[in-house]
């Protein structure tokens, strides 16, 4: 059996250990960012947009169960002419980052 | 100790080489590539299994729930699998489009009969997101199936080609199938997707004391005067899901006012490319339309034959925007073609001249 020099066999063991806590480390820093930053997706909100169709009204509500593009849904304050959906949307809320950025 | 070191660099020596010649001239790394792909692809095979099976289970609710359907697991079962369609023969292209076109037909005719059979008694824009929300689990499960064929067929055969190719491919296909699953919330609560952005922009055309004319299946025009202009403006029948036949539309349109017409502006969502952004408006010559081709060819075919020049405005998104509930970036799109539509009108079309504008697309969501 030839001789083990006990140094090498220190060094690279050390080396490998601190190898495998380097990378544990990586993946353990590397999961949790992603879990975060999916953690910090905001709820995208869903949104009914109404217009008068003279143009001189419009206002942004929320979605509610039975909205479509083109229902009435009463008339203009302003002109007594009909008040129709032109549109819904989801509109994703700017996360605190991107609202600096 | 010199002499131990000296045997230890020995055995060193060797098991580089040994390695060396495993990995040079063997199939050995061939084999572990294959087995880190193969490891790869299960993990997300099991995210598209649950894919499937939670969308099946979205629908099942949602026909018991909504329908009163007793067992919605079999009208999912009895869907899938079928309804499927045979391409026309293409090394004989005469008449390919005309065939193309029957078969589209007979297959939707097929799948609303088989919609109609199933909900009785119940709003047609309902029966039509039904039909969508039918097809969408199918085409999850179909891709699901395709998967594991290529999987399995790269196992068997050790073909670490396939294998790679598929691993490679994986992420893609995630994405779009998370697309498609995310996409049931809009079909089944009837909310306006991207792909409805051509119709929306042709919607804002109308006010709400225009009638419709229905002028071909799913689909209708509505008589408009802007500005001293003439719109006749087509769109898919809403607010349920459909996309309609346009292209028999404007030919009978066309056909209706003997070719007295000064443009055909077609409006409709397009892919973007990685670098673009959403929403982005571009405009262009010819037929927006992105069906198999019978209707885009039918827009073509009516246009030359009567000399009317054909617009097209596009509103960008990516493919899980087109058939998703429509983003606010969506909608700035559409209000931009909107404008774009207008300045159109008022600087090519004389006053007193006939101009078609198509929206296409779903119109879920929009009446």
């Amino acid at each position: 059996m030839p001789e083990v020099p006990s140094d090498l066999i220190n060094s690279v063991a050390i080396a490998l250990m601190m190898l495998l806590l380097a990378l544990t480390l990586l993946y353990t820093v590397t999961m949790y960012m992603s879990s975060r930053k999916q953690m910090q997706q905001p709820k995208p909100k869903l949104l009914t947009r109404i217009e008068c169709e003279n143009h001189d009204y419009d206002e942004v509500r929320d979605y509610m169960d039975g909205d479509y593009v083109g229902k009435v849904v009463g008339n203009c304050p302003k002109c007594s002419s009909p008040l129709t959906i032109t549109a819904i949307y989801k509109e994703i809320p700017k996360t605190p980052q991107q609202l600096k950025t | 100790m010199n002499g131990g070191g000296s045997d230890w660099t020995s055995i060193l020596l060797v098991v580089i080489i040994l390695t060396s010649f495993l990995l040079n001239f063997t199939d050995l790394p061939q084999k572990m590539q294959l087995w880190r792909w193969a490891s790869f692809i299960k993990k997300r095979l099991y995210i598209l299994e649950r894919l499937e099976l939670e969308s099946k289970e979205r629908v099942a609710k949602y026909l018991g729930s909504k329908f009163r359907i007793e067992n919605p697991k079999k009208v999912i079962e009895d869907f899938m699998n079928n309804y499927f369609l045979i391409r026309p023969v293409d090394i004989e292209p005469t008449d390919i489009i005309k065939r193309l076109k029957h078969l589209l037909r007979v297959r939707d005719k097929a799948i609303k009969l088989y919609v109609d059979s199933i909900l009785k008694d119940v709003d047609e824009s309902l029966k039509r997101n039904a039909e969508v929300v039918l097809e969408i689990v199918s085409a999850i499960s179909q891709v699901n199936k395709i998967i594991k064929h290529y999987f399995q067929l790269g196992l068997k055969f050790s073909n670490w080609v396939l294998v790679m190719q598929l691993a490679l491919e994986m992420p893609q296909i995630l994405r779009m199938v998370q697309a498609y699953h995310e996409s049931l919330e809009a079909f089944t609560k009837g909310l306006p997707i991207g792909d409805g952005a051509g119709a929306l922009v042709a919607r804002a055309f109308i006010r709400s004391d225009v009638k419709p004319e229905v002028i071909a299946e799913d689909t209708e025009l509505y008589r408009v005067d802007y500005k001293g202009r003439k719109l006749f403006i087509i769109k898919a029948r809403g607010p349920g899901a459909t996309v309609g036949w346009p292209g028999d539309a404007v030919e009978k349109v066309v056909e209706m006012l003997g070719g007295r017409v000064s443009r055909i502006i077609t409006i409709d969502a397009a892919l973007k490319l990685e670098s673009e952004s959403t929403g982005e408006v571009a405009y262009g010559v010819g037929a927006a339309i992105g069906d198999p081709g019978p209707e885009k060819i039918a827009i073509e075919r009516v246009a030359t034959k009567y000399s009317i020049p054909l617009e097209a405005v596009v509103i960008k998104m990516s493919e899980a925007e087109a058939i998703n509930a429509m983003t606010k970036d969506v909608y700035e799109g559409v209000r931009k073609a909107i404008d774009i539509v207008r300045k159109i009108i008022e600087e090519k079309v004389g006053i007193g001249e006939n101009v078609i504008i198509v929206g296409i697309g779903n119109t879920v969501g929009i009446r």
